[in-house]
Order: structure tokens, then sequence, then C-alpha cells
């Protein structure tokens, strides 16, 4: 698995670091003109986890799938590393990005606010939500797929905005559900209980996952 | 274990294309050439082995162990080049190449470096500026630098400059000298198997039309030649496949002792080249 996740990155190391640089310094100025770490968190989470999806595509459309297949890995190994890589990147430019929040001039985040555990729990369940939704789908039907999803996202929040009436009770439990671990963000029972919940998401997503690129033809 | 590859009644559905029931087996020590027009399903065949598809049906044995159950054990064994080159296009050789050797143990730095200073690669070129012929000698490059057991080649030779043809099918029959590795590989060139294919494995509509050693072939396969005058119902069974003219008939046969018995001297027998055989099996000829 070391090495897929290594071969990656001396794949795209060039992209990787002109696109991370560019989304860091864009974040970096966009997260510090605004109030909410909340809001900071939702977008970029969003952005640093499509940068190991973009390392996919360009996967894809090389197709260089088929050498990554003949390579003495099992297709179990190529996505787990997948996941991980995934991970690793992911964290790393959601770090770096939180950094050139704090540190962009005149930046009206506060490290108090960003830093607050349940900050780093709502961050872990971002990530888990859009990893575990779309690398499934990522892996088994490419980066058209990440696109109807993201259509298909708009268009369901649209859908959602105009009958939120009849939604009401959903978006009460939602919120509840929310409120329940942001207040429990200091109890430790309740952060293991989380804990546990983004491990077991990740893995029923990385089994599927694994079940869909068994039967992927390359 | 003798065998390097054994293959019993793989099939693989895709619409409008079915490989069916194939089987073959290529001992360790030999060459086997995959030959047969173009989409016959030579390259389904080595995507199988190297499990780049998911089989309907059939058993794959790579080295004696099962392609699927031991992929990664046998994969290290094996060197492969596919038809169309792929890497990531802009990364550079010298990227591809560091990105690729840590997954072989016994990868040859220094057999890689020669390689390729013999084959004029420049590392420091991004992939997507090379030629078709260049891509595909550093695919190969990339195939001989970690002392495979096996090598699956799916049309190595295409693109190639006849000398470089020349020099590398030299080196693969080098290469099996030792009785311990096997090559595969598919082509449409019947030259290249001519000098250099132990076994061939001729396969045509997703079907084997037979795997046998060149030298059955060259001693059994023939064409028949004579006047439609003398051609009768019972000597058609004989035919692998026929073309009739104005002028008389030429047919293949796979048992020239048996058509000299079957055949008075009015008729002329020449042996087949794996070209004739070709054709004949594949539109040339109406079949007998």
């Amino acid at each position: 698995m070391r090495n897929l996740i290594l071969k990656d990155l001396v794949l795209h190391k060039k992209f990787l670091a002109v696109i991370s640089l560019l989304w860091i310094a864009y974040m970096g100025f966009f997260g510090s003109r605004i109030h909410s770490a909340r809001t900071f968190f939702l977008f970029s989470m969003v952005m640093s986890s499509m940068i190991p999806f973009m390392i996919f595509t360009r996967e894809e459309k090389s197709k260089a799938l088929a050498v990554t297949c003949s390579l003495p890995v099992s297709r179990r190994q190529i996505v787990l590393a997948r996941y991980v890589l995934c991970w690793l990147l992911t964290l790393a430019i959601e770090v770096l990005m939180t950094g050139a929040v704090l540190l962009f001039p005149g930046s009206k985040q506060e490290s108090s606010d960003l830093l607050k555990p349940n900050m780093f729990i709502f961050a872990l369940a971002m990530m888990t939500a859009i990893l575990s939704i779309l690398m499934p789908l990522l892996i088994r039907f490419g980066m058209a797929a990440i696109f109807v999803v993201l259509i298909g996202a708009q268009v369901l929040g649209i859908i959602v905005l105009s009958f939120r009436l009849f939604l009401k009770n959903i978006f009460v439990a939602v919120k509840s559900v929310v409120a329940f671990l942001s207040a429990g963000a200091g109890d430790p029972g309740r952060l293991m209980l989380f804990l546990i919940v983004i491990c077991l998401v990740n893995l029923a997503s990385i089994k599927c996952s694994e079940l869909l690129f068994r039967r992927k033809d390359v | 274990m003798n065998n390097a590859v054994e293959i019993r009644g793989l099939r693989k559905e895709y619409k409008g294309f079915t490989l069916r029931d194939v089987s073959f087996t290529l001992p360790r020590g030999f060459i086997m050439g995959l030959i047969g027009p173009n989409g016959a399903g030579k390259t389904t065949v080595i995507k199988l082995i190297l499990n780049l598809i998911r089989r309907n049906a059939g058993d794959i044995k790579v080295f004696g162990l099962d392609a699927i159950k031991r992929e990664a054990e046998i994969k290290a064994r094996i060197g492969f080049v596919h038809e169309t080159p792929r890497f990531i296009e802009d990364a550079t050789l010298k990227d591809i190449k560091s990105a690729i050797a840590p997954f072989y143990a016994k990868w040859d730095e220094k057999l890689f470096g020669s390689l390729i200073e013999e084959f004029s690669l420049p590392l420091d070129k991004k992939f997507k500026k090379l030629s078709h012929g260049m891509k595909m000698k550093f695919q190969i490059a990339l195939a001989l630098s970690h002392d495979a057991d096996l090598l699956l080649m799916d049309e190595p030779t295409s693109g190639l400059d006849p000398v470089f043809r020349r020099e590398l099918l030299e080196r693969l029959s080098g290469l099996i000298q030792n009785e311990q590795k096997a090559v595969l590989f598919s082509t449409h060139i019947t030259s290249d198997l001519e000098r250099t294919a132990d076994y061939i494995t001729l396969i045509n509509d997703g079907e084997i039309v037979f795997s046998l050693p060149k030298d059955v072939i060259k001693e059994k396969w023939g064409i028949v030649k004579g006047a439609r005058e003398l051609l009768a119902e019972k000597s058609r069974s004989l035919f692998k496949g026929i073309r009739e003219t104005d002028f008389g008939f030429e047919a293949l046969i796979d048992d020239i002792p048996a058509a000299r018995k079957n055949f008075d001297s009015g008729v002329v027998i020449e042996r087949a080249s794996i070209e004739d055989i070709m054709i004949f099996m594949d539109k040339g000829g109406d079949r007998a």
C-alpha cells in the first residue's frame, strides 16, 4: 500500500504542489474574510477533499489505471491506498488551509473558534460524508459520477429548500444530532461514540468500493 | 510446476462479442505467439491473465497459482507490455520509473539504466512528448528490468522500427534460454512469429482455432491447389478453409500426409505459412 501511495505522490507531485498552493492561498483569503468557523470548514473540507479526487481523475484521463492494476498489488490494496491517500492529503491540506486563514492579514477568524473540539468533529464528519459517498462512485464510474452527484446534490438542495415546511421533522432530527455531537464535544464517551461511527461509515464505504472495484473492467 | 500459464474454459462476454471456451498451456522455457485478426480476442485474453477484466467462466493459473487468489504474488513475476502504453501523461520517464520500481523486489537498476541507454530514451522527457514507438520501448524497458519469469506482451512490436523489432525478438529468445521463463505475446506480424515463437495460438472471433507447437504447424499444415474438378465432397471434409475461383481451388489443410493420400498427383500441396493460415481462417477463404 505504501508503494501505491508513493506512486501517486511521485507521479502527481507537480500538480499537487501547484493546486495545493493555489487552493490554500484562496481558502486562506476567503476563510479570513468570514466570521463563521463552521462555514470555513464546510467550504475548505469540500475543496481539500477534491484534490485527491483530481489525482484519480488524472489517472482516469491518462487511462493509466490498467498499469496500476497490472502491478503486483491486489484490487483491495488499490482501494485501501486510495482511501488512505485521500485522508492524508485532505487532512494535510486542511491543516495548511486553517493555518493560512489564521495567518492571513486582517483575518476575522479566531484561533479559539477554529481549533475548538466541536469544529474538529465537524470537520471529520464532513470529510467522512464526502469521502464515503463519493469514493465508491468515483472508483466505479469515474469522475462523471462525481459531477452527477454534485449536480444532484444541488438539485436536491433546491428541492429540500422548496419543501422545507414538509421536511421540518427531518431538519429537527438533523439539528438535534448536530447539537448532541456539539454539546458532547468535551465528553470522552460521546467523542468515542462519534469516532466509532466515523470509522464504521468509512469501513462500510471501503467495503463498498472494494466490491465495486473488483467488478470493474479496466 | 512446469507450466507458466494454464488456461481452461475461459469465457468473457461483452455486448456483441464473446470469448468462448479458451484453453491453452504455455510451458516454461518457451515463447508463445497469440495471433488473430483485429477484434479476435487477443487483448481480452491478456487482460484476463492480468486480471484487468473479470471473467465469466474458466480458470487461469500462472506458475500453478490461481490468477485471482494469488494476484499480487503472480504479478510480481510478470513483466507486462500493454497494446497502448498508458502512464500519467505529464510525468517524466524518470518519475514513472521511480513510481514503478519499488513494486518489484527484483528490480535491477543497472539493467534498467543500460536498457534506457540502448533504447535511446530521454529520462527527463515527459511521457506525452514521446512517439508511440518510444513509449513502447519504455514499457519494454520497464518489463525487462525486474527479472520477470513471464512476459505478457500485447502487440509489443507495433510501432517499432524493423531493426529494433528484430533486436527485441532476439532478446526474447535469449531470455527463455534458462528454461525457467516464458513469453506470451500477441501480434499481427506473422514474420515475428516465424522468427521467434515456439508455440502459436490462433484465435478467431473469440474462439481458439488451434494452440500448437510451431514445428507441428510447419510440418502438418499446408495449402492444396488444384483444378475444381478434383474437388469431391469427401475431400472437402479435410479442408479448414477453401477459396474457389473459375480456374481452380486453394484449400487449407491441417494434415499434409492425409491430404497426400486423399488426392492424386493432380494437386499441388505446399507448406502453409502462418500468414496463409490466418488469412484462410479469417475471411480469405469460404469455410469448407
